[in-house]
């Protein structure tokens, strides 16, 4: 079993300690969330574990591997990553982006081989966008550059796979799909992965476990019925809300307005006003 | 299941292109070789370079006289103005990918300002007897310096992020003071004034093989390096994040290129003098015929800018005759309202 341990892990931007020595153990195949309020640190974290953010102490170790002594190039192979704000290149096509995902196993020399084209292949396949492979970037809509972003991460071939906010720019029904296909995928592929999540109900859906994060701290962890609480929620977020929980939908997450909805009349069709 | 041949064709050079842009160099070339104030005929001209070849012999009835215009005075100008061209538009498409900036050229950044003062320097050493000493190195010293002084000060406030302005005002900055101490030198130094004046305003007049000698061992390297980078430069589109979890370095790409961009650039500009705008007109005519990616941006500004500037020297040659224009004028004419129209599209290009 391949396992990626985070040890002792701080990270200081500016003055802030915006990481406060985290530990967490993540074990092959499982899907791991991370969720708390802005500000607690999740994508921080996430920065430190993939290389973007330096770490005042700890290290992020992957099969026996410190990550930080790696090069950019093995660690990529190791790891793909879904931004949350992807850059999105003018004119660039779809098949050449998710083909960009090859690069940690091209060399300095070397261009795609018949290999890299079929797993860049695969992965359009995978995320059905074998239609859109010829389309630009800059005309996809948010889900399809979502999914094009994920295709990309997938061609990386790498069994560790970091998302942040993958959900944040969707709408709820490509939110929901676009956590089914990485579902889907990390079953397929067997991959480990983490993910920073806004979205409680999806957290708790999705993921095997769940780590809160506030003030930097990993304040909670385990499966998301014990983190994802009434009492939990209130005292991290500030939150007052209601739980539901069923075996059918996971874990719900219900606002409460402090003195109760004020417009309790039912919803009425739009009328045909200009 | 998209066919995999057609998977990987946008970023490909398409043969056609390219043959398209080999055949205009060629055809500029060969108009370059026939333009000027001796009149050499067409025919007298091919049979001339014909002959030149290994195992070919061929009859021309050109004087001893007209060949020596011919070998000594057009053909290195004309080649000279080639590569000049090809290294400076190859080195702007590389600043331009590596920056992410689609304003940046060798000029904007201070490259060029910096490789002009190096030049005058060395001008005045070799004046103050250090008759040996070569311009080039001093050249290419100060482009370092140059860049290096613009990409440093657009650094210093938002670590994480530089934005395209910064850049471009930082460059601006640096250029204006490296002039300025340029221009000081000059004036304090009167003696050598009309030498670093007829190096500033462009020096293929008076290019002889010697010279393209000496540069273009530098220029080879860049065009090799920038060539090899290509595809790190379509990496580098996505920004450093990114790229770096792809499995590149960008620090290290930006590093290499910028170096030897540069190094091309000094280059160039130590031969020729200082040619603006050609690093900016070429790579964005390039990007809008042909698309976004650098592997197909590289080697067609390559060709397409030794046939720019060619075609900018014969046009130099040529508008006042029997004098001549400095062909920095010709590329700035022409460049001026190129690099407003890029300044109103940059928003689609960055």
């Amino acid at each position: 079993m391949t396992r990626l341990l985070i040890r002792d892990v701080s990270v200081i931007l500016g003055e802030t300690l915006v990481v406060d020595a985290v530990n967490l153990s993540v074990e092959e195949g499982e899907w791991l969330g991370l969720v708390g309020p802005n500000g607690a640190g999740k994508t921080t974290l996430l920065r430190a574990i993939i290389g973007a953010a330096r770490m005042e102490t700890g290290e992020v170790v992957y099969g026996g591997q410190n990550l930080a002594r790696l090069g950019a190039r093995q660690r990529a192979r190791l790891m793909a990553v879904v931004p949350q704000n992807p850059v999105v290149s003018w004119g660039m096509g779809v098949a050449d982006y998710v083909l960009l995902g090859r690069t940690a196993h091209i060399g300095w020399l070397g261009r795609e081989i018949r290999t890299d084209l079929e797993i860049a292949q695969r992965s359009l396949k995978a995320l059905s966008l074998e239609n859109l492979s010829h389309r630009r970037l800059d005309e996809l809509s948010g889900g399809e550059l979502q999914r094009a972003v994920l295709a990309r991460a997938l061609t990386q071939d790498a069994p560790l796979l970091i998302l942040d906010e993958p959900t944040s720019s969707l709408d709820i029904g490509h939110g929901q799909q676009m956590m089914e296909m990485v579902d889907r995928l990390r079953h397929e592929k067997r991959l480990t992965v983490i993910s920073a999540l806004h979205d409680l109900t999806l957290a708790a859906q999705f993921c095997d476990r769940l780590v809160m994060m506030s003030g930097g701290k990993a304040i909670l962890d385990g499966p998301p019925r014990s983190v994802i609480t009434e009492r939990s929620l209130r005292d991290h977020y500030g939150a007052e809300v209601r739980i539901i929980s069923g075996p059918e939908f996971g874990v719900v997450v219900i606002p409460l307005r402090a003195e109760g909805v004020s417009d309790a009349r039912d919803a009425k069709p739009a009328a045909g006003r200009l | 299941m998209t066919p995999l041949s057609a998977l990987a064709q946008p970023s490909r050079v398409g043969l056609g292109r390219m043959m398209l842009a080999l055949a205009l160099g060629v055809a500029v070339l060969g108009v370059a070789l026939l333009v000027g104030p001796a009149g050499l005929e067409m025919g007298e001209v091919l049979a001339a370079l014909v002959d030149r070849l290994p195992l070919v012999e061929v009859e021309n009835s050109l004087t001893e006289r007209e060949l020596t215009i011919l070998w000594e005075i057009r053909m290195p100008r004309t080649v000279m103005g080639a590569l000049v061209g090809a290294t400076l538009a190859s080195a702007g498409a590389a600043y331009q990918g590596v920056f992410r900036n689609p304003l940046a050229d060798p000029y904007l950044l201070g490259v060029a300002a910096g490789a002009g003062l190096g030049a005058t320097v060395a001008i005045l050493l070799r004046a103050r007897g250090f008759s040996s000493l070569p311009l080039a190195p001093l050249a290419f010293a100060g482009a370092v310096v140059g860049v290096a002084l613009s990409y440093g000060l657009s650094r210093t406030r938002g670590r994480d992020r530089r934005s395209s302005t910064t850049l471009v005002l930082a460059g601006v900055a640096v250029a204006s003071f490296l002039t300025a101490v340029q221009t000081f030198l000059q004036l304090t130094n009167v003696t050598t004034l009309r030498e670093v004046y007829s190096w500033i305003l462009g020096r293929l007049v008076t290019v002889g093989w010697n010279d393209l000698y000496a540069v273009l061992p530098y220029m080879v390297v860049s065009w090799l390096v920038l060539l090899i980078f290509r595809r790190a430069l379509d990496v580098m589109t996505v920004g450093d994040d990114e790229a770096s979890t792809l499995g590149l370095s960008p620090r290290m790409v930006r590093l290499i290129v910028v170096s030897a961009a540069t190094l091309g650039a000094a280059a160039a500009v130590s031969a020729s003098g200082l040619i603006a705008f050609v690093g900016i007109i070429v790579p964005h005519t390039v990007r809008l015929l042909a698309g976004w990616s650098y592997r197909v941006i590289i080697p067609l500004s390559l060709v397409m800018g030794g046939a720019f500037l060619a075609a900018a020297d014969v046009v130099a040659r040529t508008v006042v005759s029997p004098a001549e224009l400095p062909i920095g004028v010709v590329t700035a004419f022409l460049g001026g309202p190129f690099f407003l129209m890029v300044l109103r599209t940059s928003g689609d290009l960055e």
